[in-house]
């Protein structure tokens, strides 16, 4: 049977971001400062002023009763409007939620277990994985084992809380890569490999600006090296990826930059020193493999139509959620389903569906029958569509894709069609059999609403990404699909899949079949120039962009969070004995948080730390810090034969405190910085704009 | 607020960032491209495209470009919009060395 849905909660840091947001509504942190931290717990911006998106992270998109309850009574009491989007990455977004009330969300939430830490910003986003994972009968294993181990390490992590930008993974269970690797920064595939089990491992890929192909950095790794190999691919990202472009900063196009080979050499060189801390850990996550059996491929989403489980007499009943919108009614629905037919779980999926792993095959009419007043019912075809929530609330959308989404269908062949507001991909049109994303074409002197198209995308196992089309008004977008749909039925061969349709006839066929529709003529232009849903001429609202690249960060934070990473190596470094690469690490941990604290103070970031601890001394000539700094710079030199295991430790323990008293310094220097998260465990130093204590008692239960 | 195109861009449009506009919110003009601040969106996406790094948001401009922020404004009511990409000037190349400061006084209208 599948694996308990774990707690991910850590109440701690609802206060300190309630704390927080009191400081913020009292005038004393700055609104970019808060931005970040609001980021930081999965709180982002809405285009409407004053209320917010809360996203739910769900790793692997499983939710249980309890669970599901919990979303809907925060919903009733919290949000302005009476629905939840399930996205593309599994997770449950709730919108409309003042920011005042954000506090008690997560709260309301996290007594379900539930978390937001790291649903947003530069982080690793909720891992994914193939909707059928530990059910389906052809997979080598339950990589829900994998992805929950995954999701243990890296929650928190100091490597994971300042990334120069997102970073999403993806999990699947066999070669048939149910979880869409392709497009991910990093994905793992289950491989059954000349009697050897273990995982394919893939980089680079990317949807949105310059969608790339991931490629194999690792043809086969086992099991034991999943958490090394994962935190060598981070660290890379960390490294080298461009921090002040963030359009370029995703780890595709360190692809580019470095070429596939190098990019592979790279990775090998972080690898090598992950590995070397991790060396010797048993506790790596593991399951049970097998071989696997060869039955249908599930496919990326929800299945389309009640599936057989490996497990005899089980089965998953899908149901269909048009455009991923749920209400309350329909949450608590879905619950009392869970409880009155025993299951312990739900699945959310990528195409923003759900799924009910477990049925017992004779309770499947009865779920059905149950499931049709709260006007849910099992997928049908044509109903395959997915979109982002556009216009609606993002505040990068350009288009109103969900106005126009449940206007689309993929007819009797069941195609998938995605559809996104702008050209950030959250829809993921590059992975549709017809993908389309918004944008604005300037003619005849007006700006009219477009979307550009994309055909036949396949993100699985052998697939590939879709092919650019043309760019069509989307007053004309409904009449292209049906064209296209038409075209397909006529011309297919056989039992041709839309993916291979597309690849025979060729890109300039659907130019040519689609060339009239791209044409406007000037009397036509005023008539095109609204979307769908729209009154008035189209226009794109400047709303100052998106937050999704995350808020701009404080360099000293950054520093505390690589310091805190290094401190975790120097730690394991020493408990295997290896002197010389603990010292190291601590020497970087050293250089990051003297660097930080002297840039900080507006000097120059020497790279050496007897430099660093002279400048510090010169700007801070009362206080001890520098000073402390050049005598553990001194016994830092000293090599690593000469040192002893105790004294190794007292060393140690003597930088996490200068540490300790360079983040008291720095919080009160620059009162709005908090590193309470970065610094070593039994330590704290509560930042001075906590210090008042809130007016009402934090927690409400 | 909104992007701004700077002096670097004079005397080589490379127009790599026509391209990527979400809003077709370029204009061109003889030796140079500006925004349309009424239409720009602050996607950011142009600004990684610009092989000279010409453009910057508003509140970022250089202090010895500012003028380029009501300039973009006032080109933008005047020129053409380029919605495709085309070659670059043919000196693009040894403009592309000389200082965004330095390049003011060529500025076509």
């Amino acid at each position: 049977m599948t694996a308990q849905v774990q707690n991910l909660v850590d109440h701690a840091e609802i206060e300190r971001y309630d704390e927080a947001l009191q400081a913020y509504l009292r005038g004393e942190i700055e609104a970019d400062r808060f931005t970040a931290i609001r980021l930081q717990q999965g709180i982002y911006g809405q285009r409407q002023e004053g209320v917010n998106m809360v996203r739910i992270k769900i790793p692997g998109g499983r939710l249980t009763a309890t669970q599901l309850e919990a979303i809907a009574q925060a919903l009733e009491t919290y949000a302005r409007h009476d629905v939840v989007h399930i996205t593309t990455r599994q997770d449950i977004q709730m919108h409309y939620v003042p920011l005042e009330s954000t506090p008690a969300v997560l709260r309301d939430l996290a007594r379900a277990g539930l978390t937001t830490r790291e649903a947003c910003g530069n982080t690793i986003r909720n891992m994914t994985a193939c909707p059928l994972a530990g059910l389906c009968p052809r997979q080598h294993v339950d990589v829900t084992r994998h992805l929950d181990g995954a999701v243990r390490h890296f929650l928190r992590n100091p490597l994971n809380q300042q990334l120069p930008r997102k970073f999403k993974i993806s999990f699947s269970a066999c070669e048939a890569d149910c979880a869409q690797g392709l497009m991910h920064d990093l994905a793992l595939v289950a491989v059954h490999e000349g009697g050897r089990f273990g995982f394919r491992v893939m980089a680079g890929g990317g949807l949105g600006h310059k969608p790339h192909h991931a490629i194999v950095i690792e043809p086969f790794i086992e099991e034991q090296d999943l958490i090394p190999v994962m935190e060598a691919v981070v660290a890379l990202h960390n490294r080298y990826s461009d921090r002040t472009k963030r359009a370029k900063s995703r780890i595709k196009f360190l692809v580019d930059r470095f070429g596939p080979q190098g990019f592979i050499e790279k990775y090998r060189e972080e690898l090598v020193r992950t590995r070397a801390a991790h060396a010797g850990r048993a506790d790596y996550p593991r399951a049970e493999w097998s071989a696997g059996g060869s039955g249908t491929v599930p496919g990326a989403g929800a299945p389309r139509q009640v599936f057989t489980q490996r497990q005899p007499g089980l089965a998953v009943v899908p149901i269909a959620v048009p455009i991923g919108n749920l209400n309350a009614a329909q949450l608590r629905g879905v619950a009392q389903v869970l409880t009155h037919f025993g299951l312990s779980e739900v699945r959310t999926t990528q195409d923003q569906n759900l799924m009910l792993p477990n049925v017992r095959v004779q309770d499947v009419a009865a779920i059905y029958a149950w499931l049709a007043p709260l006007g849910l019912g099992a997928p049908q075809p044509g109903d395959n569509v997915v979109a982002c929530p556009g216009t609606s609330t993002c505040r990068l959308g350009i288009t109103s894709s969900t106005i126009v989404a449940p206007k689309l269908d993929g007819g009797g062949a069941d195609l998938r069609i995605r559809v996104s507001g702008c050209h950030n991909g959250c829809a993921q049109p590059e992975t549709g059999d017809i993908g389309i994303y918004g944008e604005g074409k300037r003619l005849h002197g007006k700006l009219i609403p477009h979307y550009q198209t994309y055909f036949g995308g396949n993100g699985m196992g052998g697939g590939g990404l879709a092919i650019k089309g043309p760019s069509i008004p989307s007053a004309r977008i409904e009449t292209a699909i049906a064209r296209v749909k038409q075209d397909y039925a006529q011309t297919r061969e056989g039992g041709e899949t839309f993916y291979a349709w597309v690849r025979r006839k060729g890109i300039e066929h659907l130019n040519a079949l689609l060339a009239d529709l791209t044409e406007v003529k000037p009397e036509q232009a005023a008539q095109l120039a609204r979307d769908h849903g729209d009154e008035g001429d189209f226009r794109v609202l400047q709303l100052g962009g998106g937050e999704c690249a995350g808020a701009s960060q404080v360099k000293i934070g950054s520093a505390f969070f690589e310091a805190a990473h290094e401190r975790a190596y120097r730690d394991a470094f020493r408990f295997q004995r290896k002197y010389a690469e603990a010292l190291a690490c601590a020497e970087t941990m050293g250089r990051l948080v003297g660097q930080g604290l002297v840039q900080l103070l507006g000097g120059k970031a020497e790279p050496g730390l007897e430099a660093l601890a002279q400048a510090l001394d010169g700007l801070l000539p009362a206080e001890a810090l520098g000073r402390e700094l050049g005598r553990l710079a001194q016994a830092l030199a000293r090599p690593a034969e000469e040192w002893t295991e105790p004294a190794l430790v007292e060393l140690f323990h003597d930088l996490d405190r200068w540490t300790v008293e360079v983040a008291r310094f720095a919080q009160s220097f620059d009162r709005q910085l908090d590193l309470t998260e970065a610094l070593p465990s039994g330590y704290e130093v509560k930042p001075v704009h906590l210090h008042r204590k809130p007016q009402q008692p934090a927690l409400a239960a | 607020m909104a992007y701004v195109v700077t002096g670097a861009c004079i005397g080589c449009k490379y127009t790599d960032c026509v391209e990527v506009c979400p809003v077709d919110c370029f204009v061109e003009g003889p030796n140079f491209l500006a925004i349309d601040p009424e239409t720009c969106i602050d996607c950011t996406l142009c600004v990684a495209e610009c092989p000279v790094n010409a453009i910057y948001p508003e509140a970022e401009v250089p202090p010895d470009q500012v003028e380029y922020i009501a300039l973009n404004a006032e080109l933008a009511r005047k020129w053409r919009a380029i919605t495709n990409r085309k070659d670059p000037l043919p000196e693009a190349e040894r403009w592309a060395k000389v200082a965004a400061a330095d390049k003011r006084q060529y500025l076509e209208l």
